[in-house]
């Protein structure tokens, strides 16, 4: 799982009290969108096509914390859009933190160099850089020549400053196992991050360039090629066991949509991160209202093609919470896991 | 309006307290729901029944509304969905929980865990049944809507007792159990499997007047509905 043992233990303490609450839905990480506007075109973004009015939209510092605060997560997720072009990405930070909440910084880290000076390292916060593979294709992927470089500069100055540092890679139908493995031991061995998430690409409609999506199937093949290189064991991964041998076609997993809930500049959305079926104002709304049943693989078209962390992770989470001995597999894949200072 | 009530067993058909007609299991099961519908001239036929679970999420007595049914190497048979749509709201008013998902029909049970896992991964089916892909094509062939409800038997994450595993009709039921009177290790399995089907009876008895009510609308709301 490669997260410090202190997340892991927070995270399990928070799902075992949900428990003996009795609560039946309850969420893991608020996935938390600041705002939709990029300062990149990725060929498979389904998240800026809205309306120039609605990606001039922000979310000031306090509805964030307000948030984050309903919702009762122990894990926050700030994606968007970039949220490094939010003014006061600095604060909204900050106040999660002083909330004593685990904060996944999401970013292309464009923008990173300018924003490291005015954020603290702590062990609440981890910089999750978007790395979709090496130079050549991930420049491509975002459309942009430079970036690549420029992330692999911004993470080196992250670690250097004492950050903790994650990337986010998702995999699509150009990433063959062979560049996401020269990938993930370049990441290892030579940048030396923390951990890595890894996940395919959800086949937004409104993704620019519709053909880099992948199959289930194909998906399935692809995870089963990149987890089975040698090297892949001491490939270290911000997910539990069980999430990766539900990529690997292993296990099977129903999607858990209400384990991270998504706040955007609209509201709460409507089911999940990746669908949007519309947008409430209230958290209790989005969880006692959302008919969660009619969604997830199977029971509707557009989960089909769906193997994402936002709604796997969860399932996966809460399994390895229930089984001693996924537990046990968890705990196992937490040491070594550097647990930073602050 | 009257709506054919149909399962693949007979004790199938005594949970349901005699409701709905056996028409036996596998493929040949679609001759025998011809002869009924030529018979009793129904308005719209209601496919009942057990089945394996694949959707990891879905416990003993899970109950599936199928949104589709599907078998190998055909195509995908739906219902009409404004029926599909009445019949949630349908069960929804009653307190009914379900879920909305694809069936899959196999030509014999899914019996491994690691069979149901690979089943689910290539069809994305709630469930694994034997009949409800040849029933719903012979509805769709008289020219009648049609509803596919079933409820878990033995869970994803169970596996069948070997004695079952070849389990095909209600012939081979004495069979299975003779088998397993000299396995003693799976009588435990046995228990289990009896607990849970006695669960999948009563959600199939607690849905069968819902969805009777919305197959039995269907023939003068659904013109309603699509002329809005």
């Amino acid at each position: 799982m490669g997260i410090p043992a202190s997340q892991a233990f927070a995270v399990a303490t928070y799902i075992l009290k949900q428990r003996l609450r009795g609560r039946k839905r309850f969420p893991l990480v608020l996935m938390l969108e600041p705002l939709w506007r990029c300062n990149l075109e990725c060929a498979g973004c389904g998240k800026i096509q809205h309306p120039e009015h609605i990606l001039n939209m922000r979310m000031t510092p306090e509805e964030c914390w307000a948030a984050a605060e309903e919702c009762g997560a122990p894990v926050v997720s700030i994606a968007g859009g970039e949220p490094l072009i939010h003014p006061e990405i600095d604060r909204i930070v900050e106040g999660l933190v002083a909330r004593k909440k685990y904060v996944y910084l999401c970013t292309n880290a464009i923008l990173l160099d300018r924003w490291l000076p005015k954020l603290k390292p702590s062990k609440y916060l981890t910089i999750s850089v978007h790395l979709d593979g090496l130079r050549e294709l991930h420049d491509a992927m975002v459309d942009r020549k430079g970036v690549f470089d420029k992330a692999v500069a911004a993470i080196r100055e992250a670690k250097r400053r004492g950050f903790r540092v994650s990337t986010n890679t998702t995999v699509y139908a150009d990433s063959s196992p062979e560049e996401m493995r020269k990938l993930f031991n370049f990441l290892m061995e030579d940048l030396k991050v923390d951990g890595m998430m890894v996940s395919p690409g959800y086949d937004y409609p409104k993704a620019p360039n519709q053909s880099v999506f992948l199959r289930r199937p194909e998906m399935i093949a692809t995870f089963r090629k990149i987890l089975s290189f040698p090297e892949a064991k001491r490939w270290r991964f911000f997910h539990t066991p069980a999430f990766l041998e539900f990529l690997q076609g292993k296990k099977a997993m129903q999607c858990t949509a209400w384990g991270n809930p998504t706040r955007t500049v609209l509201g709460w959305q409507r089911p999940c991160y990746l669908i949007a079926d519309g947008y409430v104002q209230t958290f209790a709304e989005l969880i006692e209202d959302t008919e969660w049943d009619r969604y997830g693989y199977g029971r509707d078209a557009r989960c089909t093609n769906c193997m994402a962390h936002c709604g796997y992770e969860a399932t996966a989470v809460r399994e390895t919470i229930a089984s001693p001995l996924e537990g046990l597999r968890a705990a196992i894949s937490t040491m070594g896991a550097r647990e930073p200072s602050g | 309006m009257s709506v054919l009530l149909v399962c693949p067993t007979e004790r199938e058909a005594r949970a349901l307290r005699g409701a709905a007609a056996a028409v036996g299991t596998g493929a040949a099961c679609a001759e025998r729901l011809q002869a009924l519908i030529r018979e009793r001239e129904p308005s719209g036929v209601l496919i009942l029944g057990v089945c394996g679970g694949l959707d990891p999420s879905l416990g003993p007595g899970g109950l599936i509304l199928g949104r589709a049914v599907l078998a190998r190497g055909r195509e995908e048979r739906r219902p009409s969905q404004l029926l599909l749509d009445a019949a949630r709201r349908s069960l929804r008013r009653a307190g009914v929980p379900f879920v909305s998902s694809r069936i899959y029909t196999a030509a014999r049970p899914i019996a491994s865990r690691r069979a149901k896992v690979k089943a689910w991964n290539e069809f994305g089916a709630a469930g694994v049944d034997l009949e409800s892909y040849w029933l719903a094509e012979a509805a769709e062939r008289a020219g009648l809507p049609w509803l596919v409800v079933r409820a878990v038997v033995d869970p994803a994450g169970w596996a069948l007792p070997r004695s079952l595993a070849e389990w095909a009709s209600d012939a081979d039921s004495a069979g299975a159990l003779r088998a397993a009177a000299v396995r003693p290790w799976e009588w435990l399995a046995y228990a289990r499997l009896a607990a849970a089907w006695a669960r999948a009876e009563r959600s199939l008895r607690r849905a069968v007047p819902p969805l009777r009510d919305a197959l039995s609308r269907a023939p003068e709301e659904v013109p309603l509905l699509a002329a809005q």
